[in-house]
């Protein structure tokens, strides 16, 4: 037993002489030192067997006055007891490189630039024996790595990691110190708190206090009133931007599942894969470091500017007739004209940086993402365009007649038409891959969710088509001709989605995607066309002539079962909410978080907030000479376009 | 084979027989228990007082007895206004004392504690000028008044928010 408990310490020189972090890169792989890695690695697994066996038969006190002690700060640090996860450590304490600069093992200071305390001049009750020591668990994890001792080479990997996260211990337990010695001392004052502590207390606080309060006290408070971390949970927390959750997937598509279903005879599209664009199309999410105070007061001043209506106006020039449709991406916006020609500009410098040119006839719909554009045209082909060199980089033929909507999503690429025929293409190919047949009027529109594509025509129909299997699911028929339509996946919890279909004759309708079975029934007081269906949590929101509507869902959500009920009473629904302004037809409309943003055939756009009380309206924005057919906004710009052949960026925060 | 209360010694060698569920709401004593075992030793808590610790111990005892569920949406949240009786009137101590208790809740890793306690400190700021910060907390200004005037411009834009 005794000499057992002396094991500990061999393992603590073995520690510091190998533990040196200057070593770290490789000490270990260096196959030399195996001797002095193995021997060690034995006795503390004997060591640690015994301390275990001598808790359970509790008579040995040496023993376990010897784990007791051990223990003290380690574990501590093992646990991570600081939870403040504040990251206002400066990142050069975490560079391998530049911390160790000593073997001598006792005396741990280092020369990283946060370490203002040391350890060696100061009198703590933790004895410096145990300072050094390292947590039970590492001893497990070292034990259970031993016990299959089978290649060298993953030793050595077990070594460096070892190391590594002795390392890690090092630096918790450095900071670790400082926390003691600022305990140790009787705190007085405020700012004798620990910095962590402090911005913890900050906060709780909003920004006006931290603005123009805090940060004004004195020259340290203000400082530590400006740390990101504070922001940036003051920037997500007021402006909704709740991290991750914000865009939840809508396309889950499993394309190999597609592939399976190609039939030889499927693939009759002239093949043109020479020169498409593989680029993939990732977005970069590693969070870099930002100054979320310049983001926070960027973002509440942009939104200061759109409650106000102040905003200044860039008018692009270039097109030689109606503009009808605009996108942006990113930095760029994609513009559509009725004479069949796209416009590729850069948004903050406002000029032409490509004009696509190809099509033989009017462009009905286009798309752009990553670094692809494709539009679909009264040609009857589909063409894939690069935004960055404005060439053509492919053509998708197959459809007979016009087409008139078109989706992308990764290489997979879905367009409906004049043929009545749903076509899938492979937009890395250039291979019409599956027909979807089954309509029997024109397809006006297309949309993809899941595996799942939806299609609304003339023929007063919905059809809901798997892709896996190429069938239609539901056909979901409606007393007039589909206009527009929308799918949405939040509306239940059950993952069910819900597709909502706008008709020619003022009617809408919710459909269950799953069951195909109809929801609901929107009772518009307005039996002119439908022109545009977007839904915003439980609520969605459509336009026909000069007013929109918002419709609460509630109740339509509760599922009807048909089992129980063979002629199920669809829920009827009456407008919540009606926004009246525009004298003339609304063409497009877009709402997001509490902001709608509405345009038509009276050349106005009209701006809507949707938190503000009575009647929602703020104000009108003018400048377009002609009908005002579409618009996008995103943080703090608007796009639109108009028949009088401009497009306009307000923008709301210069 | 579990025991129901666990010994803690403070930085003056105090030793207090605690419940061991109380102690465990300690993210730290927590840890350090699974760690080690069964054991009768006192576990050291060089960091913190007898005196604080006592109050740690009636902080958790209290609460321990009157658990307040806190919805898990909430959890999150940063508000003020949401602090209990109970934890006001536990907080109603000198400034050292409140900081003494800030520290061993973040040494000992209480959230409830750390929180309501770094409120409490939140709140003594809230709404007060700069001025009245500096008195409640004895902070020296070092700001020459063209400087004041410089952050205060600086900071302008957040004084409306447009509505």
């Amino acid at each position: 037993m005794l000499t057992d408990s002396f094991s500990f310490p061999s393992f603590f020189q073995w520690t510091k002489e190998n533990g040196s972090m200057k070593n770290i890169n490789n000490s270990s792989i260096n196959k030399g030192t195996d001797d002095r890695v193995d021997k060690p690695q034995e006795k503390k697994l004997k060591s640690l067997n015994n301390s275990n066996s001598s808790n359970n038969s509790n008579n040995n006190m040496l023993s376990c006055q010897t784990a007791c002690e051990v223990q003290i700060v380690p574990m501590a640090m093992d646990n991570d007891c600081r939870f403040l996860d504040y990251n206002i450590i400066d990142q050069s304490d975490l560079d391998l490189n530049n911390s160790f600069d000593d073997d001598d093992g006792m005396d741990y200071q280092t020369s990283s630039s946060t370490s203002t305390t040391t350890t060696t001049n100061t009198t703590t009750s933790i004895s410096p024996f145990s300072l050094i020591t390292y947590p039970l668990s590492l001893l497990k994890s070292i034990a259970k790595n031993n016990n299959n001792s089978s290649k060298k080479e993953e030793e050595d990997q077990q070594l460096i990691e070892q190391q590594l996260y002795q390392y890690q211990q090092y630096q918790q337990h450095q900071q670790q110190n400082q926390q003691v010695e600022s305990i140790k001392k009787k705190i007085n004052s405020f700012e004798e708190l620990p910095l962590e502590i402090i911005v913890h207390i900050f906060s709780f606080l909003d920004y006006k206090d931290l603005n123009t309060r805090v940060s004004l006290v004195n020259k340290n408070i203000k400082e530590i009133s400006e740390v990101y971390t504070i922001w940036k949970y003051l920037y997500y927390s007021e402006f909704r931007l709740a991290k991750g959750n914000k865009k939840k997937k809508l396309f889950h598509l499993d394309i190999n599942s597609i592939y399976n279903n190609i039939t030889p005879t499927a693939a009759t599209s002239k093949l043109n894969n020479s020169n498409v664009v593989t680029e993939s199309i990732g977005n970069n999410t590693t969070e870099i470091f930002k100054d979320y105070k310049q983001l926070y007061k960027k973002r509440f001043i942009v939104e200061k500017n759109w409650r106000r209506g102040i905003c200044s106006v860039q008018t692009l020039y270039g097109h030689q007739d109606g503009v009808w449709g605009v996108q942006f991406h990113g930095d760029m916006l994609v513009s559509g004209c009725e004479d069949g020609v796209m416009k590729v500009w850069d948004i903050n410098e406002g000029e032409c940086l490509n004009t696509l040119i190809g099509h033989q006839d009017v462009v009905n719909s286009f798309h752009f993402e990553g670094d692809r554009i494709i539009s679909g045209s009264d040609d009857s082909t589909l063409k894939m365009w690069n935004a960055h060199t404005g060439q053509c980089v492919n053509t998708f033929r197959g459809h007979q007649g016009s087409v008139w909507m078109l989706e992308f999503k990764d290489n997979c690429l879905v367009s409906g038409g004049d043929d009545k025929m749903v076509r899938v293409w492979d937009t890395n190919t250039g291979q019409l891959i599956q027909n979807l047949e089954g309509h029997s009027g024109r397809i006006y529109y297309v949309q993809m969710g899941n595996n799942l594509v939806v299609s609304g025509a003339q023929d007063r129909s919905c059809r809901v088509w798997d892709l896996r299997s190429s069938e239609c699911v539901h056909s979901m028929t409606s007393n007039s001709p589909v206009h527009c339509l929308q799918i949405n996946g939040d509306l239940w919890d059950g993952g069910d989605w819900a597709v909502a279909s706008g008709h020619n004759n003022g009617s809408i309708s919710i459909w269950n995607l799953r069951t195909g079975s109809l929801q609901a029934m929107l009772s518009n007081p307005l039996c002119c066309p439908v022109w545009h269906i977007q839904f915003r949590k439980n609520n969605i929101f459509t336009s026909s002539c000069n007013d929109l509507h918002s419709w609460n869902l509630g109740k339509a959500l509760e599922p009807v079962n048909h089992s129980l009920d063979p002629t199920p009473t669809q829920h009827q629904l009456t407008s919540s909410k009606v926004f009246k302004g525009h004298t003339k037809s609304i063409k497009h409309f877009q709402v997001k978080d509490n902001r709608l943003v509405s345009g038509g055939l009276d050349n106005k756009i009209k701006v809507w907030d949707l938190d503000k009380p009575g009647n929602n309206y703020l104000y009108t924005l003018v400048g377009h000479t002609k009908s005002v057919d579409w618009l996008e906004f995103k943080k703090d710009k608007l796009i639109s376009c108009s028949a009088d052949h401009t497009i306009r960026i307000w923008d709301f925060y210069s | 084979m579990s025991m129901s209360t666990v010994k803690l010694e403070s930085s003056d060698e105090k030793i207090y027989e605690v419940e061991r569920d109380i102690a465990c709401m300690s993210v730290t004593i927590k840890n350090m228990l699974e760690d080690i075992g069964d054991s009768d030793a006192p576990i050291p808590l060089p960091n913190v007082t007898s005196t604080i610790l006592e109050k740690v111990l009636e902080y958790c005892k209290h609460h321990h007895e009157h658990p307040s569920p806190q919805p898990e949406d909430k959890k999150d949240e940063k508000r003020l206004d949401d602090i209990p009786p109970y934890d006001r009137d536990f907080c109603k101590v000198d400034q050292p004392t409140l900081f003494e208790l800030i520290l061993a809740a973040n040494y000992l890793d209480i959230k409830a504690l750390l929180d309501v306690t770094c409120k409490t400190v939140a709140n003594m700021i809230r709404g007060k000028t700069p001025e009245e910060i500096r008195k409640i907390f004895n902070i020296k200004n070092d700001f020459t008044p063209d400087e004041e005037e410089q952050i205060r411009k600086e900071n302008e834009w957040c004084e409306d928010k447009g509505n």
